[in-house]
């Protein structure tokens, strides 16, 4: 087939143009409708083009490059039906663990603030700041696991590095245990380099965005090598800022993501398929 | 062919195509077409749903260019693709082992009663 992009573009007889502005209405509900329209309109040029290069006059080459792509209503039914049948995961119960992402953030922002500021500048209410602020920071800790299974799962696993982050950090808890009192310290170590693993294979995923990820690549990074340089509780907390808020920021990108999808259930499939014929 | 024939087993042979490196859409639906000796043969803006839900399953991964003026999306098969892909390849070569057993009928003295 001679190549379209080869030669210059004809002009249009606007057949094609009217067809993807009724293609544009009949897809209007669906969110991706503009995606969905570009892709339309690169296909039927490419093969317009394609076909008066082999001699076809404008006219025909365009009604046969419609004729064949199918009428405007029967793609708009295969894009609702299609995006009925789900995916091969519940968008709805992943877009819940998107909301917990975002969720995270503020709970763990909460805890931190209430255990370094709140419990200097409340002598009165030490104990009683402490243990909220300790509460808090066990439940974004909580939250951060249950977004990160979310993530997980709604990426297909994230592969071997994702499954060696889960063993990870489910075992965790029983490696740190023999630190007694550094056990707090150890299970945030084994916890970073299963958060390393995740973020290693959520980078070998190719479907999600990559600028969160290197966020919170340089703040599991950042925040260890923090660590490293000065003993947590003779640094300023200043020290950790930066690796923390890029963690956050890459942490609420991905969580906003995720929540931002249209809510589909892997099994629905309440509209029928359309006919093919 | 019969649609339904095809669409039970669309989401395997699109996986294959992308696998196999043609990327376009347009490029995707010809070869399928071409390598079907013309027995598939879809309104081709049917096709595209299938690639979208594919994508959202992470099956299938997209990136927009531009060409000649216009938005080109083409398509490439993620690592998770590419298992789903062989596991169906098996479960269809199974399925379809199992039909032409039943087609060609039972082995004389393998079902009981059978003299």
């Amino acid at each position: 087939m001679v190549d379209p992009d080869a030669r210059p573009v004809e002009a249009r007889t606007g057949f094609i143009d009217a067809y993807l502005t009724e293609l544009a209405h009949s897809v209007a509900h669906i969110d991706t409708a503009e995606d969905i329209v570009d892709e339309a309109a690169d296909h039927l040029l490419f093969l317009a083009d394609a076909l008066e290069a082999a001699g076809r006059p404008r006219a025909e080459a365009e009604t046969l490059a419609v004729a064949r792509f199918g009428s405007a209503p029967l793609v708009a039914r295969a894009h609702t039906a299609q995006a009925a049948m789900g995916s091969a995961v519940s968008t709805r119960s992943t877009r819940r663990a998107g909301l917990v992402m975002l969720l995270t953030v503020p709970v763990a922002t909460v805890g931190i603030f209430s255990n370094t500021y709140g419990v200097a500048h409340s002598p009165g209410w030490r104990g009683t700041v402490h243990g909220s602020g300790a509460a808090f920071e066990g439940l974004a800790l909580i939250l951060l696991l249950m977004g990160l299974w979310g993530l997980r799962k709604r990426f297909g696993g994230l592969g071997g590095w994702g499954r060696g982050a889960l063993i990870l950090a489910c075992a965790a808890p029983f490696i740190a245990a023999p630190f007694g009192w550094g056990a707090g310290g150890a299970f945030a170590v084994v916890l970073s380099v299963a958060m390393v693993l995740l973020l290693i294979g959520a980078w070998m995923t190719p479907v999600l965005p990559r600028t969160p990820i290197v966020l919170m690549s340089f703040g599991v990074v950042g925040t260890a090598a923090a660590t490293v340089t000065v003993p947590w509780d003779q640094g300023p907390l200043a020290l950790y800022l930066p690796g923390s808020l890029a963690f956050a920021l890459g942490y609420l990108m991905l969580g906003w993501t995720m929540w931002n999808e249209p809510a589909l259930d892997a099994r629905s499939g309440s509209v029928p398929p359309p006919s093919l014929t | 062919m019969r649609p339904d024939l095809v669409r039970g087993n669309l989401d395997l042979l699109l996986l294959v195509i992308v696998g196999d490196g043609a990327g376009h859409g347009y490029a995707i639906i010809e070869e399928l077409r071409q390598r079907s000796g013309g027995e598939i043969d879809l309104p081709e803006g049917t096709v595209y749903p299938a690639l979208h839900r594919l994508e959202r399953a992470g099956l299938l991964a997209s990136s927009w260019d531009t060409s000649s003026g216009r938005r080109r999306r083409s398509y490439r098969v993620t690592a998770q693709g590419k298992k789903a892909a062989t596991a169906k390849r098996h479960e269809l070569s199974a399925f379809m082992n199992a039909v032409q057993r039943v087609i060609e009928g039972p082995t004389p003295g393998t079902v009981a009663g059978w003299t």
